[in-house]
């Protein structure tokens, strides 16, 4: 890799001094963490970059100048060219307008999903981990329960109780991640707790929600944010998973995985009509890992010392466990 | 070791019983009438609904019933499937064989390319090997393996006109949706395993080892790979499961019957005895799954043993 490896001054000499924040701010240590990662880390710097591009992309979508989605545009199966990118789909619709649509719903199930997923079982798990009795027992054995069903089954049993539909598939794969953010967070919680801080905390009479909030939650924060961040990919997989299948949104509104499998039938004539929402997903898979890895970077002053390739990635942390 | 192993199946018990009360309560979880909804798209008559109550003890109190399954499952009843008329347990019977040879095609296309590739990989980090392991597995964890699926029909089944696409009878069939499967897994082994091989690489036991002039293979089979293999043995467990999971898609992608595609059908049938059954069956053999990995990896690593027998 290239690039100064020493934390300081020297990851930002290449620019005038006036352009830099100021370092005691907080924001001043953010931008100037970004610049190190960002030399030590290329490829999490593009993959950061183009997140912000995807977002942007999905949130401006209605003012970008393309075809409206669910308009027929011209003839059907046209293959891509200079008029329509990546072709027409089996209607006749315009297919790089509707990934561009598509992925205001696929990302935003995935986001909520995640949330969801996040919102739910990181107290739990900080519960688990902090109380460390029976309660830690029970709550632990419940996540086991619900981990016990692999990602996919479980989302299908949510299915199954609530019925298709597009709120289903966020709850679906919101509830199938809980136990995987509650198994991340139960390890250091308990950990953290042994240590000599706590104690200390306690001594002076801190009570155990202070604790949480002022002395667990803070060092959970970078380990968080990873989780999250590689989170969004897998859930985007789960959800476009359970489009695919038919459980999600209704056909005419555009989705990655439910456009998918439309094409499936047109595969002989019209590749594109597929394989246009596939490279969405995979992209979107690939930017949310690479980002998980930038932001641990960002975060943990020890990995911007180490060598990109003895680094573990954050991949297998969540394709291991979800 | 005869402690661990009990040790280990004791902590399943909760489990299996979480798993039993989960699955139970799928039928009580949707909104309506349980004998109403077990009768669905028959149109039955208020006779038929109370006839049906009496019949599987839908009318006690919730604990009551929570025992009436136990019992019956504890029996080998899985209940009676309302769309084919036939016990769910017959059904799972007869789609069965389709899966498992799907998952053990998959597990053998994870195993068969994810530890070639991951060793040559942490055996020499940063170089060439790595480099185009890691990218390949990259790709491999974030291509949508029902994508993956379709890709390789549209190549192999109907450009390429190799391998037939669709079908069951020959072991031909089988590749395409055994790759499918077990592709994105390999590139977990591959990751894993590498990563864990690089870890011990390091270790100053390595240093000793080559200093007394053992041969790389030796280095490698003797002391690397037997420290290195542990996690991964317990991942192949943890995602065994997700092969089970992961044959839903590829099986209604590639037309093959099999519990996934059966599920999915039962789910679309509204047919909730069928869709239990599935469920309970699939959870049940996660678990044993990855009781018999923990098991094997107390036998492989002393190390795990003792810290069960705390």
């Amino acid at each position: 890799m290239t690039g100064p490896t020493a934390p300081g001054p020297a990851a930002a000499a290449g620019q005038p001094p006036a352009a830099r924040a100021p370092r005691h701010t907080r924001r001043g240590v953010l931008a100037a963490r970004f610049r190190l990662a960002a030399r030590r880390d290329p490829l999490g710097f593009i993959a950061a970059v183009a997140a912000a591009l995807l977002v942007l992309m999905a949130l401006l979508a209605p003012l970008l100048p393309i075809a409206d989605p669910a308009a027929i545009i011209g003839a059907a199966q046209q293959g891509p060219s200079a008029h329509h990118l990546f072709g027409t789909d089996q209607l006749g619709r315009d297919v790089l307008s509707r990934i561009v649509f598509g992925a205001r719903h696929t990302l935003l199930t995935a986001v909520l999903a995640t949330a969801l997923a996040a919102v739910i079982g990181t107290p739990l798990g900080i519960l688990a981990g902090y109380l460390a009795r029976w309660p830690s027992g029970v709550v632990m054995r419940v996540m086991d329960v619900l981990l016990a069903f692999p990602g996919l089954l479980l989302a299908l049993v949510v299915v199954t109780i609530l019925g298709p539909g597009v709120s289903t598939v966020v709850l679906a794969v919101g509830i199938s991640y809980t136990p995987i953010f509650a198994r991340v967070v139960y390890g250091p919680t308990k950990s953290i707790r042994a240590q000599d801080y706590i104690a200390a905390a306690r001594a002076v009479g801190c009570r155990p929600l202070r604790i949480v909030r002022r002395h667990v939650l803070p060092v959970l924060g970078s380990e968080l944010i990873v989780v999250i961040s590689s989170a969004i990919g897998w859930t985007t997989l789960l959800a476009a998973t359970l489009d695919f299948l038919g459980f999600g949104i209704r056909p005419p509104s555009p989705d990655w995985g439910a456009d998918l499998s439309a094409g499936v039938q047109y595969l002989g004539q019209a590749w594109w009509i597929s394989a246009a929402p596939g490279i969405a997903i995979t992209i979107t898979i690939l930017i949310a890992n690479y980002l998980g890895d930038f932001l641990a970077s960002m975060t943990d002053p020890d990995r911007l010392r180490q060598r990109r390739s003895k680094l573990k990635d954050t991949t297998q942390l969540i394709a291991g466990e979800g | 070791m005869i402690q661990f192993i009990l040790r280990r199946l004791l902590m399943a018990v909760p489990v299996l019983f979480g798993i039993t009360v989960l699955v139970f309560s799928i039928l009580h979880l949707i909104p309506g009438n349980p004998a109403q909804i077990l009768l669905f798209g028959s149109s039955p008559t208020p006779q038929q609904i109370a006839n049906l109550d009496k019949q599987l003890g839908l009318s006690g109190s919730i604990l009551s019933q929570y025992w009436n399954y136990l019992v019956q499952l504890l029996h080998g009843n899985l209940g009676f499937s309302y769309s084919s008329h036939q016990t769910v347990a017959a059904e799972i019977g007869s789609q069965l064989p389709y899966t498992i040879n799907l998952a053990l095609g998959g597990l053998v296309v994870a195993l068969g390319i994810g530890v070639p590739v991951g060793i040559a990989a942490g055996v020499r980090p940063g170089g060439i090997t790595d480099k185009l392991a890691t990218g390949v597995a990259v790709l491999g964890v974030a291509i949508p393996y029902f994508w993956l699926a379709i890709l390789l029909v549209l190549l192999f089944a109907v450009k390429l006109r190799l391998l037939p696409a669709l079908g069951t009878g020959s072991l031909k069939a089988l590749i395409l949706p055994s790759i499918a499967l077990g592709w994105g897994f390999a590139a977990i082994i591959a990751r894993l395993l590498r990563n864990n091989l690089i870890e011990v690489y390091q270790r100053p036991y390595m240093l000793v080892a080559r200093a007394k002039g053992l041969s790389e293979w030796r280095l490698l089979w003797q002391h690397a790979m037997r420290n290195a293999v542990g996690s991964t043995v317990t991942i192949v467990g943890l995602q065994f499961g997700y092969l089970l999971a992961g044959a839903v898609a590829i099986e209604v992608i590639f037309g093959r019957p099999g519990l996934g595609a059966f599920l999915v059908q039962r789910i679309q049938e509204k047919d909730v005895p069928s869709i239990q059954g599935v469920v309970l069956f699939v959870a049940v053999v996660y678990l044993l799954a990855n009781l018999l990995v923990d098991v094997a990896h107390g036998l492989l690593d002393p190390r795990i043993r003792r810290s069960w027998s705390r």
